[in-house]
């Protein structure tokens, strides 16, 4: 039996590199698969030095990748929306602030999301929507909205509050109440008494019945209260028609 | 240091052990390939379009229709199963019993090449905007809609009416002070349903003859080359399914608990 000695033979390597790599492989290979005492005393000898350089190059991996990431990553969260998503669930709505695109006005004009004519808006259901009457057996006299892509990039109030803020379309007096069916509802008329604006389904109102209020303040963040079967908002408006108010079709009334 | 004693091999044995090596390492590979392989894709189980309960069985797929306003409308060979309020509507071929698309649009009708939809304030064919609001809609070619819109916009009422794509002229088809609840064309006949306003009767209008209809028509579809009314879930039929086959003026009731749109 041949034997060889610890270290290598450095003119094998020298004249023949390629055929030693091999070599060892092969005999390594062999000796797991045929198992002699040799391979055993090998995996004995290094275990030590190998574990120590292996934990000692984790434990500067992890200390590494901790270090790095605070310096770079900081200023990136502090960019970004993720730190504004998580703070802003402890937010006062309360703070949000008006829409003072939308005027001051007696009549609506604007989409409930605010943004230019029907840009931030997706109708989910229609005013008098024939499904909606043959299914429940009265009709939908308003429309249920939902905000477009377009919304949740360029909303202003969105990107600084991350909820999806409904506002009044005129301006009047509230009346804030939960309906029948357990919806957050907020119906605000005008001060001619001419025209009534309602929202069903916040899954928080941001006025109380008895304020005064202007149009494009924040009066609710959509959501899915009440007969609903997802987050959306369900838009009224309502003109005087001798002593009782009549529905009319909301997309009437955005510009 | 200890010695290590290497395998008593000649040129020759580890010659063969590197190809006994190489084998090893040869199969393990494709093992290793045929394990990991992905497994074909099933056949389809289910052949069938159907709805119970208000699940709707498109082949292998489910959707619950039970949530307004989610609704199932049929072109044959295309079935579209509407879901607006998540913004998913998914169009399938019937012939080949594919989901051919998913899309955004609230979908009034698809004929393969052309789309209707509402957008806003209006309704589209592809990018063609038709100017008016349809709450109902059929693609009779690539040049005329039919348009279910409201007589008045403020009152339920509907009337059909017939729009020319390229020139926007619009005529009207039929009116009525009902409202009209299904839309389709099979056979060259065109077919309404329709709920009157005043006694929530409901009756068919094939072509110009007036048809007495037992239940509420959701949907007016093709199968098997002959017309079919669904009836589904209504405050007006104390929710209950069910669905019929129109042959020669006579509505004829089909049993079974399922309302099958496809076999």
């Amino acid at each position: 039996m041949k034997a060889a000695t610890i270290p290598l033979n450095i003119k094998r390597i020298k004249d023949d590199p390629l055929g030693f790599i091999t070599d060892k492989i092969i005999a390594l290979v062999v000796n797991l698969l045929i198992p002699i005492p040799l391979a055993g005393e090998i995996v004995t000898y290094l275990k030590r030095p190998i574990m120590g350089i292996l934990v000692s190059l984790l434990i500067f991996a992890l200390f590494m990748i901790t270090v790095v990431g605070t310096i770079f990553m900081s200023p990136l969260l502090l960019g970004s929306s993720v730190l504004n998503s998580i703070t802003s669930a402890f937010q006062n709505p309360s703070n949000i602030a008006m829409d003072t695109s939308f005027g001051d006005t007696a009549v609506p004009k604007k989409s409930p999301f605010g943004g230019s004519g029907m840009s931030y808006l997706t109708v989910t259901a229609y005013f008098l929507d024939p499904a909606y009457y043959l299914q429940f057996g009265r009709n939908h006299i308003g429309v249920d909205m939902v905000p477009t892509q377009e919304y949740y990039k360029n909303s202003q109030t969105y990107l600084d509050n991350h909820r999806v803020v409904v506002f009044s379309t005129i301006s009047g007096s509230v009346n804030q109440y939960v309906d029948q069916y357990g919806g957050e509802t907020v119906e605000i008329t005008n001060g001619d008494n001419t025209f009534k604006v309602l929202y069903v389904h916040f899954s928080a109102t941001l006025v109380n019945s008895g304020d005064s209020i202007k149009s494009g303040t924040p009066v609710g963040i959509m959501g899915d209260t009440g007969f609903s079967t997802g987050d959306h908002v369900h838009y009224e408006v309502k003109i005087k028609d001798g002593s009782s108010w009549r529905a009319v079709n909301p997309l009437n009334y955005i510009q | 240091m200890a010695d290590i004693e290497l395998n008593p091999f000649n040129l020759k044995e580890r010659k063969l052990l590197q190809i006994g090596v190489i084998l090893i390492l040869a199969l393990f590979l494709v093992a290793f390939f045929l394990l990991t392989k992905k497994t074909p894709e099933t056949k389809q189980k289910n052949n069938t379009v159907y709805l119970e309960n208000s699940t709707l069985q498109v082949f292998d797929d489910t959707y619950l229709l039970s949530q307004y306003p989610d609704k199932v409308l049929m072109h044959y060979p295309y079935l579209l199963v509407l879901k607006p309020s998540e913004q998913k509507n998914y169009i399938y071929n019937l012939q080949t019993k594919t989901k051919d698309k998913t899309t955004k649009d609230t979908l009034l009708d698809y004929d393969g090449k052309n789309t209707l939809y509402n957008q806003g304030k209006t309704s589209f064919i592809n990018s063609t905007n038709l100017g008016m609001l349809c709450d109902l809609g059929f693609i009779k070619s690539a040049n005329e809609v039919l348009c279910v819109t409201k007589v008045d916009p403020n009152f339920s009422e509907n009337k059909l009416i017939s729009i020319d794509v390229s020139t926007k002229k619009q005529k009207e088809v039929y009116s009525s002070k009902n409202l009209i609840t299904a839309i389709s064309i099979i056979n060259n006949m065109t077919y309404l349903g329709v709920n009157d306003s005043y006694t929530h009767k409901n009756y068919l209008m094939v072509d110009k003859n007036q048809v007495e209809f037992p239940d509420v028509a959701n949907l007016i579809y093709e199968m098997d080359s002959k017309p079919f009314v669904a009836s589904l879930k209504s405050a007006f039929n104390n929710n209950t399914e069910s669905y019929y086959l129109i042959e020669d003026g006579i509505v004829v009731k089909q049993e079974g608990g399922k309302t099958v749109f496809f076999k």
